[in-house]
């Protein structure tokens, strides 16, 4: 056994005592190994390094530790302040990304607007409009940035309950309430505070593959297609007025004016 | 009866006296240790009783350059050690005479 293997050997056994005094009585030891002749044989001279360690921990008076704080400090400094470093760092990368994956500041901006027809739904929140197959469509609800970071609108996705057939047109940021010049919509960022017109133009149709046997109801909450950072997903932004579409005649057969 | 056992429990007072002889470090402890009779105490014992009393105030040591290798660690007698060796020797001189009186003929 070389004198690195023994002091190996006896380190191994006192892993329960501090970094600091291990690593003094494990340099004392090797001190005492280097002062003997060079030809010794360590475990004839000293005994097995497990008997040395019990001897050792016996005449100084150093109990067995346990439990977790022993094993804490059991450990050398720099390799704690490193590992401590190496958790925070990926405690703080995985709250990021659990934080960034639920960042969803979209709300409702409080400004719903229904097609001019629509008149209020007896004895339930919101409009009712009669089904009219090729005439004007015009629906639009106000989003607004809630949060601290801009996100990236990319659309209104279609639902089972569109029967219409409509482009989707947006305004500029902040809009005085009765001033909404329209443009075609593009994918644009919506910044903290912003609130913007999402308004969908079009002629009421049967587009959805769905026969709707009594009417819809649109705008209970409005689907809103966003990225963030990496994200991209669809988030349903609750509005405070339902658009229900009824039928003058039963159904709405899919592809019917396809 | 194993005369490591008897060694021990005089162990650290023939610690502090040969260290109180003047500044020494370990290896030299165990060689004078044992060319006075002391060779049934191990190596282990004798490091870990070091360490005992320097943490128990007794001892205090310096790490000086030694020519044929690592520094060497060399300890010294503080006063609290100085007056434990008084003390110790006075109890042990005791116990030897009380013990004399028992097996004398």
């Amino acid at each position: 056994m070389t004198r690195d293997e023994y002091v190996s050997n006896v380190g191994w056994r006192l892993r329960d005592l501090t970094w600091s005094t291990r690593r003094d009585l494990l340099k004392e030891l090797g001190a005492h190994l280097d002062e003997l002749p060079a030809d010794t044989d360590f475990r004839a001279q000293l005994g097995p390094p497990e008997a040395y360690a019990e001897d050792l921990r016996s005449a100084a008076g150093l109990e067995r530790r346990r439990g977790p704080i022993a094993f804490l400090r059991a450990r050398r400094p720099v390799y704690l302040i490193l590992f401590t470093l190496a958790l925070t760092v990926t405690s703080l990368a995985i709250g990021a990304v659990v934080w960034i994956d639920r960042y969803q500041p979209l709300v409702y901006g409080n400004a719903t607007q229904f097609p001019p027809d629509s008149k209020p739904t007896p004895g339930a929140p919101g409009v009712t409009v009669v089904f009219r197959q090729g005439h004007p469509f015009l629906y639009g609800v106000t989003i607004s940035n809630s949060g601290r970071f801009p996100v990236r609108i990319l659309g209104i996705p279609r639902g089972v309950t569109d029967f219409f057939k409509a482009r989707l047109y947006v305004n500029e940021p902040n809009p005085a309430e009765n001033e909404r010049p329209l443009e075609r919509f593009r994918p644009f960022d919506l910044h903290p505070g912003q609130t913007r017109w999402l308004v969908l133009k079009g002629v009421y149709a049967c587009t959805t593959g769905m026969t709707a046997d009594g009417g819809g109801v649109i705008g209970e909450t409005v689907p809103i297609r966003f990225s963030f950072l990496w994200r991209t997903e669809t988030t349903f932004v609750p509005a405070q007025d339902p658009l229900s579409i009824t039928f003058t005649r039963k159904g709405c057969p899919p592809g019917r004016d396809q | 009866m194993d005369q490591a056992q008897l060694l021990k429990g005089v162990l650290e007072l023939a610690v502090l006296a040969v260290i109180a002889r003047g500044e020494t470090y370990g290896y030299e402890i165990l060689s004078t240790l044992e060319s006075a009779g002391f060779d049934g105490v191990g190596d282990a014992s004798v490091y870990g009783t070091l360490r005992r009393l320097e943490q128990a105030g007794h001892l205090e040591s310096r790490l000086a350059a030694s020519d044929s290798g690592p520094a060497r660690k060399y300890y010294s007698v503080t006063a609290s050690g100085a007056e434990q060796l008084q003390i110790g020797t006075e109890t042990w001189s005791g116990i030897n005479a009380a013990f004399g009186k028992l097996v004398e003929p």
